[in-house]
């Protein structure tokens, strides 16, 4: 049994833990990053589509690692199913560098007002609503920081909910955009909308030893062979590794934290490639597996001094797990209703359309009784996945089987004769007691281990403000002359937009996490996923989760140097 | 026997295939858990003109003739485009089949429906699906997808032509990228290289360590 010893030892790789390897690594602290997933290299990515979408490679088969999920029937009862009954996954990028690797990379900051949500707009019934425990001005020079080490290009325009900025510009200047944008900007005009460009952790121009985006068409779900998408592994973890300082260890989990009885962890306990057990020991211990399984790991972690699990004390660990989400919606550009010109230029592929419109971030509108918080709208063409595109033409509007010549002439109309234009739409998942994650009572994984149940269920709040958003971006795709317009708002949660769980703030008595994202319980632990997030803004997760983690290891490098000092 | 464990036992739809629409849409990944011994190894050799297979323990010739027979009226060769004999879809099944780690219960499903398609002849026709007449196939077929089972199991097999028509001719289907051609299917790039196809990624990156 090997025993290894470090100064640091990060537990997954994604986006909260690739600021702390960098961050630490560079600074001359020996890092350990372990990962549970294999080691893709950029050499290993292509766009093949049975690899990327059709097959479990980046996520483990669901025999061998499954979740419980647990939600309302239609009689209103909660019900448990396993995702390997269901066949759905919440499984996201198990790799290295995590699910930034196949990543969109939609990249939008917070705004000012979702660190203060209660403050700003008061309770809602039935949600865990609570500020930050810091507010916009302190995590903006973070932003900033991964918009220049990450990479993020974009266009600053002046617009009603634009977000103060410590720099005038990106670093790097905006992807090259599809005639779509031009005509959501024409169409935004004429309604007296805004329509803003969406900031893209992609680079637009090389930069040192990555290449620029080389417009591939396929990039959400695939990883990224020019190393212009800004994920953990190309953006900090291979620069973490030039320093000497960092050791990756791929296709290792992470089953246990083992502590010393003064609420110290003193060694990390994972399943090599070969299923023995090993250990890792460390001064400080870092976990960043993603909110659902930083929790269920926590959870797990069960001993004398902590009978409920890891920092659990509190019986906060997995509670308030919240969710970027909102609905989704589309509208089609049939070719022959366009300009010849026009709509080859619409066909052109690998363009991005890279809008979001945000008048609507608060929505001061009869609509509702008083100000509340709204949302963003971004819009994006339709997946090139081919396969996909099939199976959306298997089924009528009465949800009957189409085969034969009749699916051949549909397909056919699809694929050649328009173009979908979609939009998302991003609400607050209001945080309340029934989201929340918990240790499966009888199912367990491939190495015995209890799995992660996770009780879903949304506040009514959230699709009030969704649907709000999504009428304002079906009259958008109205006027741009968009048919077949049509948008669903639900409650069903994009599993890899998750956060929350181990909530951060002052009170030991409210937070799992302090200001530092530290555990009030534990020391030596700290959590850098989006776990710590109590509330999550109207927006994807992942900026967030970035510029924190590069926050949270400016913290450890202080402690870290004031320890030396001790010494 | 009662009605509800003979219907269980005869036509067993496993949960994840039951709503089939919804796991279609909601559903990133197709297959749980899919890893081919060897793809190439499986498969030694094909003739399309003869459309002889070595089909090894995969499929009966029975099995293998309803099920290409079926393959055909979903996705026909009509003039519009490849159809399923034209994109090889009878071998990329065959290649899913013979996946030792698919997941069981969806490869019974696929197989068990073969065998319902036959019974649903005897019981409609009173004959075997074979002695059919194409017509007769036919209107077998529309039978079927208006039953629960049949939809989600014409559904699954139509999936499955869909892969052929436009996943990467490396894969043995799509031959000449006739699939892409017929819909102006712009595949990504770079395309994959041999070590990077499914299954064989998995071996070339768990070999991957320090840089």
């Amino acid at each position: 049994m090997a025993t290894n010893k470090y100064d640091i030892c990060v537990i997954g790789s994604g986006a909260g833990a690739g600021p702390i390897a960098f961050e630490l690594s560079k600074n001359g602290y020996n890092v350990v990053v372990i990962e549970k997933g294999p080691w893709f290299k950029t050499k290993d990515l292509s766009k093949d589509e049975i690899v990327s979408t059709r097959r479990n490679v980046y996520t483990p088969p669901l025999q061998d690692e499954q979740h419980v999920i647990e939600s309302k029937n239609a009689e209103g009862d909660w019900e448990s199913k396993s995702t390997y009954s269901t066949g759905r996954t919440f499984w996201n990028g198990n790799m290295v560098g995590g699910s930034t690797n196949i990543m969109s990379g939609y990249f939008h900051r917070m705004k000012p007002n979702d660190f203060k949500l209660l403050k700003t707009y008061g309770p809602i019934e039935g949600a865990n609503i609570v500020d930050w425990p810091l507010d916009y001005n302190e995590m903006e020079p973070y932003f900033d920081k991964v918009e220049k080490i990450v990479g993020v290009s974009g266009r600053v325009v002046d617009h009603s909910t634009l977000e103060p900025r410590s720099n005038s510009s990106f670093p790097f200047p905006p992807l090259a955009e599809n005639i779509a944008s031009r005509w959501i900007d024409s169409a935004a005009n004429k309604l007296g909308y805004s329509a803003v460009p969406v900031p893209r952790a992609i680079l637009s121009v090389p930069d040192k030893k990555r290449s620029s985006c080389v417009y591939s068409n396929y990039c959400g779900s695939y990883g990224c062979s020019s190393d212009a998408k800004g994920s953990s592994r190309v953006a900090l973890l291979n620069k973490a590794l030039t320093t000497g300082n960092c050791t990756i260890l791929p296709n290792s989990k992470v089953f246990k934290l083992e502590t010393n009885g003064s609420g110290e962890i003193t060694k990390s306990w994972h399943y090599d490639t070969e299923g023995n057990k090993q250990s890792i020991e460390a001064d400080i211990f870092v976990v960043a597996c993603q909110a659902v399984e930083t929790s269920r790991l926590l959870l797990m972690s069960k001993n004398v001094d902590f009978p409920n699990g890891l920092a659990n004390n509190g019986g906060l660990v997995g509670k308030n797990l919240i969710f970027s989400a909102g609905g989704t919606g589309s509208g089609k550009f049939r070719y022959d209703n366009l300009e010849k010109a026009d709509a080859e230029q619409l066909k052109t592929p690998g363009l991005f359309v890279n809008r979001a419109i945000q008048n609507w971030y608060e929505i001061d509108d009869d609509e509702f009784p008083e100000k509340v918080k709204g949302g963003t709208v971004d819009f994006l063409f339709e997946h090139a996945n081919g396969i996909s595109k099939a199976i959306r033409n298997k089924w009528d509007k009465d949800g009957n089987l189409v085969y034969g010549s009749a699916l051949k002439s549909k397909m056919k109309d699809y694929f050649l004769n328009q173009r979908k234009l979609n939009f998302e739409v991003f609400v607050d998942w209001l945080p309340t007691d029934d989201c929340f994650v918990s240790l499966d009572k009888n199912v367990v994984d491939k190495w015995g281990d209890p799995v992660a149940k996770i009780r879903i269920d949304n506040h009514p709040h959230d699709l009030e403000v969704g649907k709000y958003l999504a009428n304002k971006a079906e009259d958008l795709m109205m006027e741009m002359g968009a048919t077949d317009i049509k948008s669903s708002i639900n409650g069903a949660p994009p599993t890899n937009l998750m956060a929350g769980g181990c909530r951060f703030g002052d009170d030991p008595k409210t937070s799992v996490l302090d200001r530092n994202c530290k555990a009030h319980e534990v020391e030596n632990l700290y959590v850098t996923d989006g776990s710590f997030m109590p509330t999550g803004g109207s927006v994807t997760y992942t900026w967030t989760i970035y510029a924190n983690a590069f926050r949270v290891a400016d913290a450890i490098l202080k402690r870290m140097k004031l320890n030396k000092l001790d010494e | 026997m009662t009605k509800e464990y003979r219907n269980h036992k005869s036509k067993y739809i496993p949960n994840k295939l039951v709503d089939v629409k919804t796991w279609q849409l909601s559903r990133k990944k197709f297959i749980s858990g899919i890893f081919m011994a060897s793809f190439l190894a499986s498969l030694p050799s094909v003739s399309l003109v003869g459309n002889s297979f070595n089909k090894s323990d995969i499929l009966s010739e029975n099995q293998f003739s309803i099920v290409t027979s079926v393959q055909n009226i979903l996705f026909p060769s009509d003039g519009n485009g490849p159809g399923a004999y034209d994109v090889m879809a009878d071998r990329y099944l065959i290649w899913v089949l013979s996946d030792k780690r698919m997941d069981p219960e969806e490869k019974d499903y696929i197989l068990n429906g073969i065998g319902w398609v036959d019974e649903t002849a005897e019981e409609n026709f009173s004959k075997t699906y074979n002695q059919l007449s194409q017509k007769e196939k036919e209107k077998l077929v529309a039978d079927i997808s208006n039953e629960s089972w049949g939809s989600s199991w014409l559904s699954i097999i139509l999936t499955f032509i869909f892969e052929a028509l436009l996943s990467d001719p490396q894969y043995g289907d799509n031959p000449e990228e006739i699939g892409w051609d017929w819909l102006k299917h712009n595949p990504g790039h770079p395309r994959p290289t041999a070590y990077l196809l499914y299954p064989e990624i998995l071996t070339t990156v768990s070999k991957n360590t320090e840089e």
